[in-house]
């Protein structure tokens, strides 16, 4: 046994709350019920991704052929794909370098053709000044875009492909086509068509539809693989302009096809397309289509990307910094404790990886931002938190970000608008303008975004997250004040009776025993104020108990009021020093089920003063009214 | 809402009635669903997953009536068997050695020893026990940190308090925890290992 002394060391005992789940069926109803995970927002995805499985089960129950006992499912329709950011990126990175003419903006109209194209309302115009090399004519260059419009069918869109719903493991079923006998077959159509290198990318599935062979089986695997790209393309009906040789084994030429976007607006998409002479004959360089527009050669999805990175600094670093081992090592750090940045040089590459150097540096070695400074010490990742005074920032939600008006300014900058934030104060819209800078490297962002940094001589006090702890202050205080059953018995010789926990315990009871209590006491009074509450206010701690003393008790002070929901209101923030003196009131709303009909404002009003230290925080001052007896 | 209220609903009115099954048990279904696929399933895979329990129910409707038992039981009996499905299809791919237990709903590892197993269990359940005792708001804080493994500023959001409250009583509440199990180790002496 020896050794089990240490067994609820912090390191197992973290690991096995980590390891919760999976519980008993009687605990996880419990959860449910305790702790509900989804709010509204999440029960509407879930009912419109319900209602969409729905509809695309009636359609594809509609299409249904059926043979020899089997359900074939065929993709008659293109829906709105669903692609995720890792394709997009790959698709981005493989596949086409589109420029659209004339406006940025990602596109879609769902190509509703089912069948491989016969023959395309291709024109070609040879606007060349350089004579194409004497094996390939218009007439090829046009029979080449033919066949990556089959591909962009195949690969993009799973259009003219059905297959058989028997799932053969990881969601590979095997296809059911005219198109192509056998893997073989496509196989060799791919290789027919593009170049080596990108044919074996394309047959890997990288950046597109993934075919392959199991068991002699030619499968599929039915991914879509356009989500998040807003339009699409007509490829029924392509133009070919300026075809030039740029050396006797490249020739360029330009492919444009007409984009509509999901508003209903058309604006034509030009693909500078490239023809490779290989041993036996010209091939594309790669499938051409649905690529996003470039700013700078920066796709919106890299600034998307750039803009979910600042999210995570943002959160790491000022809103909501990593969770840390609770354990202070003495020197007012403490372990992270964190799956997401496992040590700090995962932080510091990713930082360095999203900002620019200089801003980089600033947030990795000061308190730019207020909150977090992280450091590695004795080896470990550490977190040194900054005082909550320091984070007064408006604090925004931004779960619905988007990108909007990408311009570039010159080659080395791009600015763009963020909007779709939500302040989480208010509730009012709000965005910000940012730069994206590009390093030898490749792009960062010039600073954080979606942060103000905090005057520090302002008097104001209107942010979210002061409020939010003035909030618990009050809550706190309310708390003690408290109406409490007692335990019939005092001490012995005194008015001192136990609280009785049986009757008391509620849900949101805050303090439970003498430790709890100072430790509220203390985390909420300023020192002497709480040396007050502990020793002369209704409460007592004897021997480590907690007592009240019931001559003490006001029991009808209060009690016309419940103290569980209320408002604050800010009267005035001074700044004396380096403290910060709030004066506020607490008023209990109107929405309380235990009101007396006849209470006044003023019965409901609570009055406040809290001061705030860079080493403390803030902390009630004075002693609160509903204390005195 | 009545399992009979929610039947006549579908009767009358099938899209009310679809979203106030959601409504009503959207939450258990996701905790089911989560106490399977946590390990290997990323959040969107959960949801999608509890969508296709729900469009489970949805297409078979007609084969549930009040009299074939509860609402509640009879999704829960989908969700279970959804989750493992798709359990099954995310760690296809996997070198896994380890199986599902449907009936008990527990992942085991396939050369573990069935007395750690329950050994396993009763710590599982001593610790569920320690954490519903910690009182709110610090048993919702444990659950949405560990259990949903939410980031302290969610957790603030659907507690209505800051982050940084969060991340305090988070730390204390594991304190009290901590002191709880080893006081229990120190009585019992034995087969307390967190």
């Amino acid at each position: 046994m020896e050794g089990r002394v240490n067994a609820v060391n912090t390191n197992d005992f973290e690991k096995t709350l980590r390891q919760l789940s999976p519980l008993d069926d009687q605990a996880v109803e419990e959860i449910a019920e305790i702790a509900p995970a989804l709010d509204d927002a999440a029960k509407d995805r879930i009912e419109a991704l319900c209602e969409k499985k729905m509809r695309l089960e009636t359609m594809n129950t509609a299409n249904q052929i059926h043979a020899e006992g089997v359900t074939n499912i065929t993709r008659t329709q293109w829906y709105r794909p669903v692609m995720t950011t890792a394709a997009c990126l790959l698709l981005a990175a493989g596949i086409g370098g589109a420029i659209l003419l004339g406006n940025h903006r990602p596109a879609v109209t769902p190509p509703v053709s089912t069948d491989v194209p016969a023959t395309t309302e291709a024109t070609t115009e040879n606007t060349s000044t350089e004579p194409l090399p004497n094996d390939l004519s218009m007439e090829d260059l046009r029979s080449m875009m033919d066949q990556n419009v089959r591909c962009v069918d195949y690969f993009l869109l799973l259009n003219g492909v059905s297959y058989n719903s028997e799932d053969l493991g990881d969601d590979t079923h095997e296809t059911e086509t005219d198109a192509f006998a056998s893997y073989a077959e496509m196989k060799e159509y791919v290789y027919s068509v593009f170049c080596d290198d990108f044919a074996e990318e394309l047959l890997n599935g990288n950046g597109g539809v993934h075919y392959l062979e199991v068991d002699g089986k030619f499968c599929v695997k039915p991914r879509t693989v356009l989500d998040g790209v807003s339009f699409s393309e007509d490829w029924y009906s392509y133009e070919i302009t300026n075809p030039a040789s740029v050396d006797e084994n490249t020739v360029t030429f330009d492919v444009t096809v007409n984009r509509t976007y999901d508003d209903g607006e058309k604006i034509p998409a030009t693909y500078v397309c490239k023809a490779i002479r290989e041993s036996d004959g010209w091939r594309l360089e790669k499938l051409y289509g649905y690529d996003e527009p470039q700013i700078n050669g920066l796709y919106l999805e890299d600034l998307r990307n750039l803009m979910y990175r600042n999210l995570d600094c943002l959160e790491a670093f000022v809103t909501t910094p990593l969770f840390h081992k609770g354990e202070d090592l003495g020197v007012g750090i403490y372990e992270v404790d964190s799956d997401q940045f496992v040590s700090y040089d995962a932080l510091e590459s990713y930082v360095y990886s999203t900002y620019c150097d200089e801003f980089a540096n600033e947030l990795l070695t000061s308190y730019p931002c207020g909150y977090a400074l992280y450091s590695e010490y004795d080896g470990k990742f550490c977190i040194q938190p900054a005082s909550v005074f320091d984070y007064s920032y408006p604090e925004e939600d931004w779960k619905n970000f988007e990108i909007t008006n990408p311009a570039a300014m010159g080659d080395y900058m791009i600015v763009f608008d963020v909007t779709g934030l939500r302040s989480v104060a208010t509730g009012e819209e709000c965005g910000c303008t940012c730069k994206a800078i590009r390093e030898s490297d490749g792009w960062r962002l010039e600073k954080m975004y979606g942060y103000t940094k905090p005057e520090s001589s302002t008097s104001d006090l209107n942010g979210f997250a002061e409020e939010g702890i003035l909030h618990e202050l009050v809550e706190n205080s309310m708390q003690i004040h408290g109406n409490y059953t007692l335990k019939s018995e005092p001490l012995s010789g005194t008015t001192l009776h136990e609280i009785d926990l049986s009757n008391n315990f509620d849900l949101s009871l805050k303090f439970w025993d003498a430790a709890s209590f100072r430790e509220l006491v203390e985390s909420t009074f300023t020192p002497e104020v709480a040396q007050w509450v502990l020793n002369d206010c209704i409460f007592k701690i004897v021997d480590d108990k907690l007592y009240i003393d019931e001559a003490k008790v006001a029991y009808e002070q209060g009690a016309l009021v419940d103290w569980t929901r209320f408002d604050i209101e800010v009267q005035s923030v001074e700044k004396i020093g380096n403290e910060q003196v709030c004066t506020f009131r607490a008023v209990a709303t109107d929405d309380s089920n235990f009101q007396f009909p006849d209470t006044t404002l003023e019965d409901r009003t609570e009055y406040f003063t809290a001061t705030s230290s860079d080493e403390h925080g803030w902390l009630l001052s004075i002693k609160p009214e509903h204390l005195v007896k | 809402m009545t399992d009979a209220q929610w039947y006549e609903l579908m009767q009358t009115d099938p899209k009310k009635g679809r979203r106030a099954l959601i409504d009503q048990y959207s939450n258990l279904v996701y905790a089911i669903v989560l106490n399977k696929l946590k390990n290997c399933a990323s959040r969107e895979d959960i949801e999608d997953c509890v969508s296709d329990v729900f469009v489970e129910i949805f297409r078979n409707t007609e084969k549930y009536t009040p009299q074939s038992g509860t609402l509640k039981g009879y999704l829960s009996t989908i969700a279970k068997r959804t989750a493992v499905d798709a359990w099954r299809k995310l760690t296809y791919r996997q070198n896994a050695t380890s199986y599902l237990e449907e009936d008990e709903g527990l992942i085991l590892i396939a050369d573990d020893d069935p007395e750690e197993t329950v050994s396993g269990k009763m710590q599982k359940q001593r610790l569920w026990d320690v954490i519903k005792g910690l009182g709110e708001p610090d048993t919702s804080i444990i659950i949405r940190q560990y259990f949903y493994e939410q980031t302290a500023k969610e957790i603030g959001k659907a507690l209505s308090m800051t982050a940084d409250a969060v991340q305090k009583r988070s730390v204390r509440a594991r304190a009290r925890m901590k002191k709880i199990l080893e006081a229990d180790y120190g009585r019992k002496g034995e087969c307390c290992e967190y």
